[in-house]
């Protein structure tokens, strides 16, 4: 009898996932998101068709072309200081850049959406003790961690992958959590609990879908950190090494030009930056379809 | 029911406000009062004369003659360190605090050397002959010596008289006056020897025009002008050695004016033909004693300190191999594309500013020739191999000119950039393949080249070398007639170009600039820079 | 109050502990033994590498090593780093204060521009002035900090010889030379910092402004400047605090590259070149006087925040 009066747990949840089915939709209403998608979309398409889309190859030299300025003949970017095409390697350096951001950030969202969301979900001693931890590599700027694998391990990108992976994590884990302990309180939730529901089932199919939005915006957010970070590590010379081309190295290489042929430094500069900007408008974007009172 | 957001705001009275900009003041001043604490007092700098700030490239070593193993740290030393001996600027060895040349008796076992008289270390107390074998004995038994080595002739000094010093030699060792013209021949004080010991370089004092005054971090120096000095007080009153590793920002501090000179090394070539062409600066290109090559990784197997050992790659095993990378490579090129065509293409390690060089014609690039050698040689292609070079833009874009004209002749070389100190230590135990290194030269031919193919020296990358290039090394050593010794040395370098350990480039140059208003910098062959005579403006 | 603050306490000098020790374990952690990490010396003898065992006391249990290195850095004997010779401490000492005056004057930096531009796109908003200030704000965030030192240091230290690229005069000796050195690298560092600030500022705002109380004080007519300048007071408070306490280990990093960029020998370049030199005592020492200043700073967030907010500490840990 009592339990007619309870809400069917499984139905309130099937009306939620379907109103969040639409926010796709509603993403394309603002052009910045749009801008962002698309810029995106530019680099990933860039990264993955780099062997198709580029006319040369990024590391083939030709020592009687160095330094020829932009809008040169078969050089719609000049070439750099070893008489490699720039377009090549720009379009190339695309590869290692979202390759850290993705795999990075990717790292720290699996490692860290999990143990956010059984920390806030169960609270007590595990939960403080994973709040201890955050704080202990949350001491530790991600530079420090960075270039502390580089000296026990070697500069590779591995390592730098690892190392900004370990930055990130508390990022997800406080989101879970945050997350977690929220979606804890709600009726629907509640009422699965008292009704014998299973925690791996709730976590799993209740939890977990439904701070999808939030982790999704995290880790848009986190990516260009990611980016920025690796942009950084490669500069200092800890992340891949020549003659790879990344924007990074192509920055540390630019610098001893950067009198003769400025244009070397500014246009691997410009697109770290223009790729950190387009995930950040889409996070944005991402993250007012999710909190609209805060647009 | 209030909405949840607003369970967040802050409660604020003024009582909460004041308090709260109270910890956040009170904490910045804690900071600041902490640090401001621990700034060094500098001393205010009279304007007679003004400050000389001299950029350079890498931080030095610490300051002690007897353990120092940099490039800048001599050029530190030439203005605070006086030696013995020191370098002309016509590459000739000169007295210094010695009155002459030594008088060489007993069949080159016994050096007698005559002191000037009358000089005073930057602490005022008295030089003479005990301080000079003070700090030789030093330099021989100092376990953290980086002269012993070319000091190992000697077995022992004696005091004849105050101002004569003696130096007895177990072996005749026609470059020890030489030695004694770079820091085997700094002359240290006592007084500050017996306080700090083997901590001389926390407050170094010697003879020398400029006096220390403090090294607040390891890329900074300050030196002050010195009463002391026998010269006369130098016209600049304040020295600054700064420490500027980007080539750019050493370029821009240089037109900016946050510098006034820029010391060799800093300036990135092509940078520095801009300024060739800048009417506000000058701008001085020369040719130096060094060089600049390819060590093979041949015999230093296990390490210098152990015996000759075949290394793990297969130039060690083929001679062939050697000859045919060195054959790959197009110097003209290579200087060119990475150095703006500011070195000078060669092929030995000695320079031609010295007495004793006979050019030599160097051999390549013969792409065919390579190729055959490679393919008669039996190791299948492609050969791979690892270059280690020092990290630096430039020595990079030198590896990757090196990998690619090697791919010619079907070796595969990866460029490993590896931080300068770390490559020099995988060098001496012999944990690497091919390493990119230079050396910045010595005025006697000597110091060129033995200790680079001799297995037991440190600085011996590539291995024991045979005895067609060690045996007229040695004899050379042993004459001081200058036509006999150049004919050895030229015997040498051809035995070394068939050895093929060392891939010899370029012959090393030395670039400076500063802005015209500086007058009287001496600017020696051996790229070091003294301001005894400087003055600004 | 006193509860929450003991608790927070306990909570930093636990993470400090925690982190010292892995400070220690990772230079151990290093390939090779750790005589050749300490001296910096590759080719050491077996009589050599005894006798710095004896001296570093390395043959000793690990936590007996810990202990000792513990007692070393309390009472400040950090040894002195094998490249150089000089006293760990001292070079410490005097990295210092460019570091800390970098740092505050990018917040100040951050400050003056992220707060006021936030509390005025949040109250102008959906017109003009809040695109553009959140496209600035972007602008901040997205733009490589060394990257944009020396465009900077390309226009304002070559082209227009307004301001010198790189190394650092003490404030104490010239205060206006120390500031024309300073002014291009905190900059750099200030944007990122200032456009955090400003979207939190603006969301900051924003909420304030919705809320019941806000609502009532418009209702009774008080004048809207007043308003929304009160609810400024409060929420840059609360903002600049949670910001900084978020954000001091990416600030930290970016002080390390802009240090190195403009030729400032701070703590940061100090760091960057220790490790390129495999000097492992002073990676060890700076490694822990960073973790130290990033719970140091965190704590101090804390306690201002829970000065302003006391509910914070009944809920228990925040967000």
């Amino acid at each position: 009898m009592s339990l007619a009066i309870v809400p069917d747990p499984e139905a309130m949840l099937k009306a939620a996932e379907r109103s969040g089915r639409d926010w796709w939709r509603r993403l394309f209403h603002r052009p910045p998101a749009v801008i962002g998608l698309a810029g995106v979309a530019v680099v990933t398409i860039a990264a993955i068709f780099a062997p198709l889309l580029s006319p040369y190859s990024p590391v083939a030299s030709s020592f009687q072309h160095i330094l020829a300025p932009s809008f040169s003949p078969g050089h719609l970017l000049g070439t750099d200081e070893l008489g490699r095409d720039v377009l090549s390697r720009l379009i190339y350096g695309a590869q290692p850049t979202l390759e850290v951001g993705l795999l990075a950030t990717g790292l720290a969202l699996v490692v860290g959406v999990p143990i956010g969301l059984v920390s806030g979900y169960y609270r007590g001693a595990g939960d403080m003790i994973v709040m201890r931890v955050a704080d202990v590599v949350l001491a530790f700027p991600f530079l420090l961690l960075a270039i502390g694998f580089a000296a026990i391990f070697g500069p590779s990108l591995r390592n730098v992958v690892v190392a900004l992976g370990i930055g990130s994590l508390p990022g997800f884990v406080r989101i879970a959590r945050a997350e977690a302990m929220a979606l804890r309180e709600q009726d629907y939730v509640q009422a699965a609990i008292v009704t014998g529901v299973r925690d791996r089932v709730i976590l799993f199919r209740h939890l977990l879908p439904n701070m999808a939005g939030p982790i999704l915006v995290q880790a848009t957010l986190t990516i260009p950190g990611a980016i920025l970070g690796s942009a950084l590590l490669a500069y200092l010379g800890l992340g891949e090494q020549p003659p790879t081309a990344s924007w990074g190295t192509m920055l540390t290489a630019a610098q001893d030009h950067l009198f003769n042929d400025p244009w070397l430094a500014i246009l691997p500069g410009l697109a770290i930056f223009i790729t950190t900007l387009c995930f950040n408008l889409l996070g944005d974007g991402l993250r007012d379809l999710f909190d609209p009172a805060l647009s | 029911m209030s909405a949840p957001i607003a369970r967040n705001l802050p409660k604020i009275t003024s009582r909460n406000l004041i308090a709260s900009i109270a910890v956040v003041a009170a904490t910045s001043l804690l900071l600041g009062a902490c640090s401001s604490s621990t700034t060094p007092n500098s001393n205010p700098s009279s304007n007679t004369g003004g400050t000389l700030t001299v950029a350079i490239p890498n931080a030095a070593d610490a300051l002690d003659p007897t353990t120092d193993t940099t490039f800048v740290g001599r050029i530190i030393f030439a203005n605070m360190c006086l030696g013995l001996y020191g370098i002309s600027p016509q590459q000739q060895v000169a007295p210094v605090l010695a009155t002459s040349m030594p008088t060489i008796s007993d069949g080159g076992l016994l050096y007698t050397i005559r002191l000037r008289t009358g000089v005073k270390f930057n602490d005022g107390t008295a030089f003479n002959a005990q301080a000079v074998k003070t700090s030789l004995d030093r330099d021989m038994t100092l376990s953290t010596s980086a002269r012993a080595v070319e000091l190992k002739a000697v077995k022992s000094v004696t005091v004849l008289n105050a101002s004569t010093v003696q130096l007895h030699l177990s072996a005749p060792y026609s470059p020890l006056t030489t030695v004694l013209a770079d820091r085997s021949g700094i002359v240290m004080s006592p007084k500050a020897l017996a306080r700090e010991g083997k901590n001389f370089s926390h407050d170094p004092v010697c003879v020398g025009p400029y006096a220390f005054q403090s090294r607040p971090s390891l890329n900074q120096v300050s030196l002050v002008a010195s009463k002391d000095f026998y010269g006369g007080k130098p016209k600049i009153s304040k020295l600054v050695f700064t420490v500027i590793d980007d080539p750019s920002t050493c370029y821009a501090d240089l037109l900016s004016g946050s510098i006034n000179l820029a010391a060799p090394g800093c300036l990135a070539p092509n940078d520095y033909k801009l300024l060739t062409k800048n009417s506000a600066f000058v701008a001085q290109n020369v040719v130096s004693p060094g060089y600049a090559g390819i060590d093979i990784n041949v015999s230093n197997g296990a390490g210098y300190n152990k015996p000759a050992t075949p290394a793990n790659n297969p130039l060690a095993t083929h001679p062939t191999l050697r000859e045919a990378l060195a054959l790959t490579l197009n110097r003209s090129t290579i200087n060119r594309v990475a150095f703006d065509g500011v070195n000078q293409p060669g092929c030995g390690p000695i320079s031609p500013l010295s007495p004793f060089y006979t050019q030599l014609a160097c051999a390549g690039p013969d792409i065919a020739k390579a190729k055959r050698l490679v393919a008669s040689s039996g190791v299948p292609t492609p050969i791979n191999l690892t270059l280690m070079v020092p990290t630096g833009s430039l020595n990079v874009e030198q590896g990757e000119i090196i990998s690619s004209e090697a791919k010619s002749a079907g070796f595969n070389i990866k460029v490993q950039p590896t931080e300068f100190t770390t490559a020099l230590t995988n060098a001496s135990v012999g944990n690497y393949q091919l390493f990119d290194i230079g050396w910045s030269g010595r005025v006697d031919p000597d110091q060129d080249t033995t200790a680079f193919y001799t297995q037991g020296n440190p600085l011996d990358y590539t291995g024991q070398a045979p005895s067609s290039v060690l045996t007229p090394l040695a004899q050379a050593d042993r004459t001081t007639d200058i036509a006999q010794r150049k004919a050895l040395y030229l015997q040498a370098e051809q035995a070394m170009v068939q050895w093929g350990g060392i891939i010899y480039l370029f012959h090393a140059t030395n670039q400076v600039a500063y802005q015209k208003k500086v007058t009287g910098v001496s600017f020696t062959p051996d790229g070091l820079l003294h301001f005894a005579s400087a003055a600004v403006g | 109050m006193r509860a929450y603050v003991v608790r927070r306490l306990g909570q930093s000098i636990f993470t400090l502990v925690v982190a010292s020790v892995l400070v220690f374990l990772g230079v151990r952690a290093v390939p090779g033994n750790p005589a050749t990490a300490l001296t910096g010396n590759a080719d050491l003898s077996p009589a050599a590498i005894a006798a710095i065992n004896r001296q570093y006391g390395l043959n000793q249990p690990v936590p007996v090593q810990y202990a000792d290195w513990l007692r070393q850095v309390l009472t400040g004997h950090l040894g002195a780093s094998p490249v150089t010779g000089l006293s760990i401490t001292a070079e410490l000492a005097n990295a210092f204060p460019i570091t800390i005056e970098l740092t505050i004057l990018s917040m100040l930096i951050g400050i003056l521009i992220g707060v006021p531009s936030g509390i005025f796109a949040a109250v102008r908003r959906g017109k003009v002035a809040d695109y553009v200030g959140n496209a600035v704000a972007l602008f901040g965030l997205s733009i490589p900090s060394f990257w944009f030192g020396i465009v900077l240091i390309l226009i304002f230290a070559v082209k227009l010889h307004v301001l010198p690229a790189s190394s650092y005069v003490s404030f104490l000796s010239s205060p206006g030379s120390n500031l024309s050195h300073m002014v291009m690298p905190a900059f750099v560092l200030g944007t990122g910092v200032a456009a955090v600030l400003m979207r939190q500022m603006r969301s900051g705002m924003l909420e304030a402004l919705r809320t019941d109380y806000v609502r009532t004080a418009r209702a009774k007519g008080l004048p809207e400047p007043s308003v929304v300048l009160k609810h400024a007071l409060r929420n840059s408070l609360v903002t600049v605090a949670t910001v900084i306490g978020l954000q001091i280990g990416v600030l930290l990093s970016g002080v390390a590259v802009t240090e190195t960029v403009f030729g400032l020998s701070g703590i940061g370049s100090l760091t960057i070149n220790a490790v390129f030199q495999r000097d492992y005592p002073t990676i060890q020492a700076v490694a822990l006087i960073t973790a130290a200043a990033v719970i140091a700073i965190n704590f101090a967030m804390d306690f201002v925040y829970a000065f302003l907010s006391p509910r914070v500490q009944v809920e228990g840990a925040a967000q």
